[in-house]
This record gives C-alpha cells, sequence and structure tokens, in this order.
C-alpha cells in the first residue's frame, strides 16, 4: 500500500517523536533518582536508621534502579504518576488543577510575543538600515535585557500598589468569584462558555499582566528571527519578480515574503514553547499563579520525587509535541518538504 | 528615430556598500523600437542586469541611481524617482530571470502565479480560460502543469511558466535577463526562437541581456554594447559585426569561433574591473592596446560614425 506523501512524512515524525519520549521518561526517572537528597530523610528527618530502610523498602526504594524504573513506566502507564508528599493528593489531580493554569497564562504570553514581535520583525526587515529598523532594535534589546522577576515586582508596585489598574496579583481569579469549571480549564473561555462575562474579565484582568511580563521574553526572538529570515526572503528573485509583474507590495511582504520566511519562523517558536513551559516558574511565582512551573519548583526544593519526575516528563513531553507540531506544519509551509517523501 | 518605445538617457548609478562608493554603470543611453529585439551584450559584471533593472524602477538596495531619465512610450521619468518607474512601467514592461526557477514563487502552484500576474493586470473576463491560452502561448499543456510547484518543472518549463507570467500584462516590452543561461543549449535555442517568434507577432520589443555575442547576433537587428558600466559601441548588428569599432567590441567579436571561416580566436585580456578606479575615463583604456593618455582622463560621447554610435576617442574628429 502507498500511503499519500504528507501522511508518511507525520507517521515518520511521530515515530520518531515517541523514542524520543521513551528516551525522555528514562533521562527524567533518573534525575529525580540522582537528586543528591533522599525522599525518606527529607520527609522525616528524626526517625532511625532501622525505620529508615522500613521506609524505604516499603516506598520500594530499595530495588535497583532498572526495577523502580519499570515499575514507575508501569504505573505512568495507567495513568498513576504516585502521590505528592506536599499536597497530600495524587500527582493526577495536581496537575489537572496546575496544567490549564499554566496553559492559560502560556496561550496569552505567548500570543501577546508574536503579535508584537512578528510586526515588529517585518518592519526592522522592510525598512532595514533606517531609523525604524534602529528603534526596533534597540526595543528588542531592552525587552530582552530585562529580567522578568524584576519586571514583574516593578510593574505589580506600580500599577497595582501605587496605581491600582491591574487586580492584586493572587493567582489566577480573586477570591470574589468562584472559578468557573468548564472542558478547557482556561478560565477566561470557561467563563464565557457558561455566560459568565464577569468572570471573564476579572479573569482577563487577573492574567494580563503575568502574560505581558511572560510575553515580553518572546518578543524579542521572534522579531530578531522575523527580521533576519524576512531580510532574506524579501531579496529572493520571485519577490523582484513580482514587483516587475505590478504585484501589491503589500500582497507580496504580507503573503510571499512572509510566507517564504515561514519555516524558520516556526521552527523558533518551537524552541519558545518548550522554554516558556519550562521556564514560566519565575513568572508564576511573582504573580502567585498556581501554575506548573511553580508546582515543580516547590517540589525540587521539597524533594518531593513523583511531582518532580512528573513535570519533567511533563515538561520534555511538550517539547516533544511541539517539536513534532513543528515539523508537520513545516510540510504544510513548503511543498518542497511535504514532497520530499513522494519521490 | 523611426518609433521608439523605450528609452534611456544618460543613467548612472553607484553602488554604495560600506560607506564605499563605486560608479557602476556610467551615463548609458539607449534606445529601443516598437516590437524589434534589442541585444544588450557585455561581460559578466558589465552592468547590464543592474542598468536595465534600474530602468524599470527595481534597482536593488545598496545601488544609488544618480543621474538619467527613462521614457516609455512617449513619457519620460527621472530614473531616480524609482517608485514612479515601477507605477509608470509594471504595466507596459515585463521582465524575466537568469533563474526562472527562482522567479517563481516555491510556495504556489505556476498556474496560480499564472491567474495572480492576470488578475492583476486587469484583464479577468474568465480567468480560467485566460490562463490555459497563456499556457498554450508559452508551449506548455495547461492540464499537465496544474496544481505543479516551481520544484516538480524543469528549468525550461519554468522559464516557460516566468514568461506565461510576463504575458499575463500584454507588455509592449520585455526584457529578458539572460533567460537561457541556467538552460541546455537546445532548451536554449527553442526558447529564444520563440522571443524571436513573438517578438514578430505581438508587435512586443524584447531587450536581449546576453554575455554571449554570438546568441545575440543571431536574432538581435541592433544591440548596445557595455563595458565596465559603459556603453562602447551601439548600433546595427550587422554593421557592427562587419566593421567593429571601438577596440573592445574588436576583441569580442575576434572572439567568436566562426565555423565557416576558422581562424585562430584571440582572447581578451585583463577583466572588466581592472582599471584604476577614478570616474572620468573610459573604463576599457587599462585592456586596450590603443591607449592613450586621453583615455584615462575621460570617456567621449557618442560618436556618430559608420552607421553607429561608438564611445571612443579614436574616432573623434581632430580639430583642424
Amino acid at each position: 500500500m502507498r500511503l499519500p506523501p504528507l501522511t508518511l512524512y507525520i507517521l515518520r515524525r511521530l515515530a520518531i517523536s515517541l523514542i524520543v519520549l521513551f528516551g525522555v521518561s528514562a533521562v527524567a526517572f533518573s534525575m529525580a533518582y540522582l537528586l543528591p537528597s533522599d525522599p525518606v530523610t527529607s520527609r522525616y528527618p528524626d526517625i532511625t536508621n532501622e525505620q529508615r530502610a522500613e521506609m524505604r523498602r516499603q516506598m520500594g526504594l530499595d530495588q535497583p534502579l532498572v526495577v523502580q524504573y519499570v515499575r514507575y513506566m508501569e504505573s505512568v502507564f495507567r495513568g498513576d504518576f504516585g502521590r505528592s508528599f506536599g499536597t497530600g493528593n495524587t500527582v493526577g489531580q495536581d496537575l489537572a488543577l496546575r496544567i490549564p493554569a499554566t496553559l492559560e497564562l502560556a496561550t496569552f504570553g505567548i500570543t501577546f510575543g508574536v503579535l508584537v514581535g512578528l510586526p515588529l520583525g517585518m518592519l526592522g526587515a522592510v525598512y532595514r538600515g533606517s531609523w525604524i529598523d534602529h528603534l526596533v532594535r534597540v526595543f528588542n534589546l531592552a525587552a530582552q535585557s530585562i529580567p522578568a522577576f524584576w519586571l514583574g515586582v516593578v510593574l505589580i508596585f506600580y500599577l497595582y500598589f501605587q496605581l491600582r489598574l491591574v487586580p492584586s496579583p493572587i493567582g489566577r481569579l480573586s477570591a470574589l468569584y468562584t472559578a468557573p469549571t468548564g472542558v478547557t480549564g482556561f478560565y477566561t473561555i470557561d467563563a464565557v462558555l457558561a455566560g459568565r462575562f464577569d468572570v471573564a474579565l476579572a479573569a482577563l484582568r487577573q492574567v494580563m499582566l503575568p502574560a505581558f511580563v511572560l510575553g515580553l521574553g518572546v518578543v524579542s526572538p521572534i522579531a530578531r528571527i522575523t527580521r533576519a529570515a524576512m531580510s532574506q526572503s524579501l531579496k529572493e528573485d520571485y519577490i523582484t519578480f513580482g514587483r516587475a509583474l505590478g504585484l501589491r507590495s503589500r500582497q507580496l511582504v504580507l503573503g510571499d515574503a512572509l510566507r517564504g520566511a515561514l519555516v524558520p519562523i516556526v521552527t523558533t517558536l518551537g524552541f519558545i514553547v518548550g522554554n516558556v513551559l519550562a521556564g514560566a516558574a519565575v513568572v508564576e511565582t511573582v504573580f502567585a499563579w498556581p501554575g506548573l512551573g511553580r508546582y515543580a519548583v516547590t517540589a525540587i526544593t521539597t524533594s518531593d520525587m513523583a511531582p518532580v519526575s512528573t513535570c519533567i516528563l511533563l515538561i520534555a513531553s511538550s517539547v516533544a509535541v511541539t517539536n513534532l507540531l513543528v515539523d508537520i506544519s513545516y510540510a504544510f509551509i513548503d511543498p518542497r518538504i511535504r514532497h520530499e517523501y513522494a519521490r | 528615430m523611426a518609433d521608439v518605445l523605450f528609452s534611456i538617457e544618460g543613467l548612472t548609478i553607484d553602488s554604495v556598500r560600506g560607506g564605499v562608493r563605486r560608479r557602476i554603470v556610467d551615463d548609458i543611453s539607449l534606445s529601443v523600437e516598437r516590437g524589434e529585439l534589442y541585444g544588450l551584450v557585455g561581460e559578466s559584471g558589465s552592468g547590464k542586469s543592474i542598468s536595465m533593472m534600474a530602468s524599470v524602477g527595481l534597482a536593488a538596495s545598496g545601488l544609488e541611481v544618480m543621474a538619467g531619465s527613462v521614457a516609455f512610450s512617449g513619457r519620460a521619468l527621472p530614473a531616480r524617482n524609482q517608485r514612479g518607474l515601477r507605477g509608470n512601467l509594471s504595466r507596459g514592461v515585463s521582465l524575466l530571470f537568469q533563474n526562472a526557477k527562482g522567479a517563481l514563487n516555491p510556495f504556489k502552484t505556476v498556474d496560480r502565479q499564472v491567474e495572480r500576474a492576470l488578475r492583476r493586470s486587469g484583464r479577468q473576463t474568465d480567468p480560467r480560460a485566460e490562463v490555459e491560452v497563456l499556457f498554450r502561448v508559452v508551449g506548455l499543456n495547461y492540464r499537465d502543469f496544474r496544481g505543479k510547484y516551481p520544484h516538480q518543472i524543469s528549468g525550461g518549463q519554468a522559464q516557460r511558466v516566468a514568461m506565461a507570467c510576463a504575458l499575463a500584462t500584454e507588455p509592449a516590452l520585455l526584457i529578458a535577463d539572460e533567460p537561457t543561461t541556467a538552460l541546455d543549449v537546445t532548451t536554449e535555442r527553442e526558447l529564444l526562437r520563440f522571443l524571436a517568434r513573438l517578438c514578430e507577432e505581438r508587435e512586443m520589443a524584447i531587450v536581449l541581456i546576453a554575455h554571449n555575442l554570438s546568441l545575440v547576433s543571431e536574432y538581435c537587428r541592433r544591440l548596445s554594447i557595455m563595458h565596465a558600466g559603459q556603453v562602447v559601441e551601439s548600433g546595427n548588428l550587422k554593421t557592427i559585426f562587419a566593421d567593429p569599432l571601438h577596440p573592445y567590441t574588436r576583441g569580442l567579436i575576434a572572439a567568436v569561433p566562426d565555423v565557416d571561416q576558422p581562424r585562430e580566436l584571440v582572447p581578451l585580456i585583463g577583466n572588466v574591473w581592472g582599471g584604476p578606479e577614478g570616474i572620468e575615463r573610459c573604463r576599457f583604456s587599462h585592456r586596450c592596446q590603443f591607449a592613450t593618455p586621453v583615455c584615462e582622463a575621460r570617456h567621449p560621447p557618442a560618436i556618430e560614425r559608420a552607421g553607429r554610435a561608438v564611445h571612443c576617442v579614436l574616432y573623434e574628429e581632430v580639430p583642424a
């Protein structure tokens, strides 16, 4: 049977992702294992050696590493990620609350970053070498140099404590409202679906500032890759030919040249998504955002093994999935990549 | 002149790179009549493409048009006004590039690209049918090429698709910038014969830019020869071939093999930009066996002589 090239391409990428995920699970497991602290000792510092040995036996920590790994993977496939000592819940329960929180924050942040970074980069490419280009570069440098924890604190100080322009930075929704329940887990969307526009607005106001701080770190890499890739594609013969045919400049820049620059831009976006998911911890801490990053940091500092390895697994998987999506998007952007497997 | 369609007057272009200014096109003029196939010949890097691109308002970034004007269908515009030129000429002038595959958008199917050019031209009673007609005109079967991307067709086919795009606007002038360089010899012949036929049937003027003099000599009636950004000689092809005046033209013709009368080929010595940097000089002087101190001082204006224009002090009337 001969599969269509696009299907073949996607299947191949999928297979590669699965191999990567398997490797990641092993690494995630060993990383938690290699943490320089003993989960039993850190939990119960005052127990005797006999008690400790008994505990370790009960938890299966006396078994060889491979056996522990196999057991761990078995339970992961059953959907059992273990129990967090810190929260007392299963890791699955904890994550069900925290993943949507981080995803909502990251979605708003990345969307903001792309909506600002892409046009900035395009301006830089179209007006390359002019004062507009220089202005964009200065802005990029500034956006990139400001650390998120500092900016977050400064903005909270001025916009909340001084000016009261934003609600208090205490997580996803002020205590005045009950959190909406819904399928997406995004408070803003769930509230709209439930018809509670006041709640949606409150949630939106709450996510605005942390998303801005998170998104500002996205602006500069997106703007820079867009500028570089667009400068290149604007020089291509097909753009000149289009101009010679009298096609509109706007169509050539926004359509043809942007399309030509899209592969590197999407690649960078893929990196960014991984970085943001892994790096949201800082912003989540500053804004008391009950997300994945803060959960992971707390777990690491308290040697809470099950959440640590699950978070590593989760973040690594999200990177693998993002890469898969990026690879698949190539095939849709560029027919030459799509036809690679047709021969 | 009979029926001048397109003319360039005193076009001068500088390149500015890293703060260094160089004159790369020095005061060139030429005029093309309606429906003729005009040759623009010179070695690689002699400024042929740059001049023609600038004359239609498509000067590349890093180039600065210093002087000159371009007239098309009787309307003259200063060449410095690139945007104006583009606006004025994009309807009546089309281009073909050396690298046809690069000239086609790699992300769009070829039929959609032709359709887009057609839509831009404003005549769109029945785009689908007209795209089919254009494919037929350039000798391609529409059914075979519909839905194909540029990377799926050959270089010669790509050049024909590019031609279909170029013809969509029904141009009065086609500037073909070494359109056959990337093609094999047979395809090259086919394409040039096709261009010559278009010229006749559609009364469309073509400027054929080429570095190969013998190629141009088969198809063009008149030509200009460029060297290092200067036009050295221009006029009727037969006249020039029979009796080349400028030392550079002589060198070029001596380097063309002739099957009927085999003779020793004489290579041209030196390279195009080898001479000293100086704006006011004949830029062939460092390669010229007749060079005099005068040649280092100035580049003479066109001298009408034996039915053509030649830029060489050898043919200046000596004041009595």
